[in-house]
């Protein structure tokens, strides 16, 4: 049994691709490249940061011309605008104005409708049409959604994955494993718990200075709490939306059992910084 | 070692020491220096090329690229055909991250690997003997590995730094490395 660990700065983050199987290193290695290769190609379509990529050119462009759009960012897209609409619009692609005007996202000079939201987002034929003018940012999903992509290239591999995308985990063999859970961004508390899924992800306050804070769309405020919510789920972009939607509004239980997902939220005590952290562990 | 490099290295292993005080750190080895080479440019002949920057280049890279050179000296290999490897560091949330970075013959970025992660985790220990284990141990021996610690989901970790590194040896390869 060979074992190969890799990690690259992709998507903003550190992507960490563990691979185990009865196969050669150099074999490992290959597999390894053509799944950091994927995370390429998806971040070169998706980011909002480059004004090249296919996300930038559709939000310059799809309020006055139905844009195509490659796979990729169509099924993300496509997934994006089923959880808007299942969450009643707690999760929305949407938001990217208000990172923006934040300055946690580059200003591009596009212009947007301060009322806009992803009800003014149609797919239609593989072409994605803008009702009004507005910006999508797909920081919330799109790491997710590489991650699944990555393992749906692996499929036919009799391997153990688990691929970790700057805290969007999933894990091939999953049963019987435990995840630790970062409680708290200061000093950086980790709380072990069993996996309830193959996959996990984390939404916390607790890097707001140089990462996204979660901003509830319905009110455009900054959702400020100390909570740290996970979610897992059958596949990491399930997890990575849902966990956003959660730490927004943690009595949506019934969104998360349909889609065979559960949540874990964390409130860590903040008096002292030496303290134990005190747990709230909630299945909700 | 000139003065003001020493009062940087005592000031540096002083926060090191502190930082191990307060926290556990966790390291993460991926890649050896000879994989990440033979990943980055095959089996292209490359030799040792270590470089020490005059305080002028530090201070002009640190001016071009808007980010702080903490070290002069770079740990490099270059190739016939004047493509670069180096071995680098940036810092992560609390600690350092050991990086190679491929450099081709224009100056551009080939590929980047990240050789060691470490970072720092919560449970400050503050019991004497557990203190007493840093005791004569050098900077290179002070991180304690948590082998149980595999899986991590935490908010986003943003890697911005690593990426302020890359452009850093850019710029350093724009004003130095392409006239070796």
């Amino acid at each position: 049994m060979e074992t190969l660990n890799r990690c690259k700065p992709l998507l903003g983050t550190y992507v960490d691709i563990c691979l185990s199987g009865e196969m050669s290193k150099s074999r490992l290695m290959d597999l390894s490249s053509m799944l950091f290769s994927e995370f390429e190609k998806i971040q070169t379509l998706m980011s909002f940061h480059s004004p090249d990529s296919e996300l930038s050119i559709i939000n310059r462009k799809a309020y006055q011309q139905p844009c195509k759009l490659s796979n990729h960012t169509y099924k993300v897209i496509e997934q994006a605008l089923q959880l808007s609409a299942a969450s009643d619009g707690l999760f929305d692609i949407s938001i990217a104005p208000k990172l923006v005007a934040q300055q946690l996202l580059p200003d591009h000079g596009i212009p947007s409708h301060h009322s806009a939201s992803w009800k003014d987002i149609s797919l239609v034929d593989n072409c994605i049409k803008f009702a009004k003018p507005l910006l999508i940012d797909l920081g919330g999903i799109a790491k997710g959604y590489a991650v699944d992509q990555a393992f749906s290239l692996l499929a036919s591999e009799p391997l153990n994955i688990v691929i970790n995308a700057g805290g969007d985990l999933r894990i091939s063999h999953w049963q019987g494993k435990t995840v630790s859970i970062q409680v708290d961004g200061e000093n950086g508390a980790l709380r072990e718990i069993p996996m309830a899924n193959s996959a996990v992800a984390t939404s916390a306050n607790y890097y707001t200075e140089n990462g996204y804070p979660i901003i509830c769309p319905l009110t455009q405020s900054t959702v400020i709490d100390n909570k740290v919510v996970s979610v897992f789920a059958p596949n990491c972009m399930l997890a990575d939306a849902l966990s956003k939607v959660v730490f927004i509004n943690s009595s949506n239980k019934q969104l998360l059992d349909s889609l065979n997902a559960v949540a874990s939220i964390f409130h860590p005590h903040q008096s002292k910084s030496d303290s134990p952290v005190s747990i709230c562990h909630t299945s909700l | 070692m000139n003065r003001r490099d020493f009062v940087r290295t005592l000031a540096m292993s002083t926060l090191g020491v502190l930082t191990t005080f307060n926290n556990r750190v966790y390291a993460k080895t991926y890649l050896t220096p000879d994989q990440a080479k033979r990943l980055i440019w095959s089996d292209l002949a490359m030799v040792q090329t270590n470089i020490s920057l005059t305080e002028q280049q530090q201070k002009s890279i640190q001016r071009s690229s808007g980010i702080r050179v903490w070290s002069r000296n770079i740990r490099a290999l270059k190739s016939s055909d004047n493509h670069w490897l180096i071995y680098d560091q940036v810092i992560g949330k609390h600690e350092n991250i050991d990086i190679a970075v491929g450099l081709t013959n224009e100056g551009k970025v080939k590929a980047v690997e990240v050789l060691v992660y470490r970072e720092s985790y919560g449970h400050q220990v503050l019991h004497p003997k557990w203190l007493g284990q840093f005791v004569k141990k050098s900077a290179s021996d002070r991180v304690k590995v948590d082998k149980n610690i595999v899986n991590i989901s935490g908010a986003t970790l943003s890697c911005v730094h690593l990426t302020d590194g890359v452009n850093r040896l850019t710029h350093t390869w724009n004003q130095v490395l392409q006239y070796i």
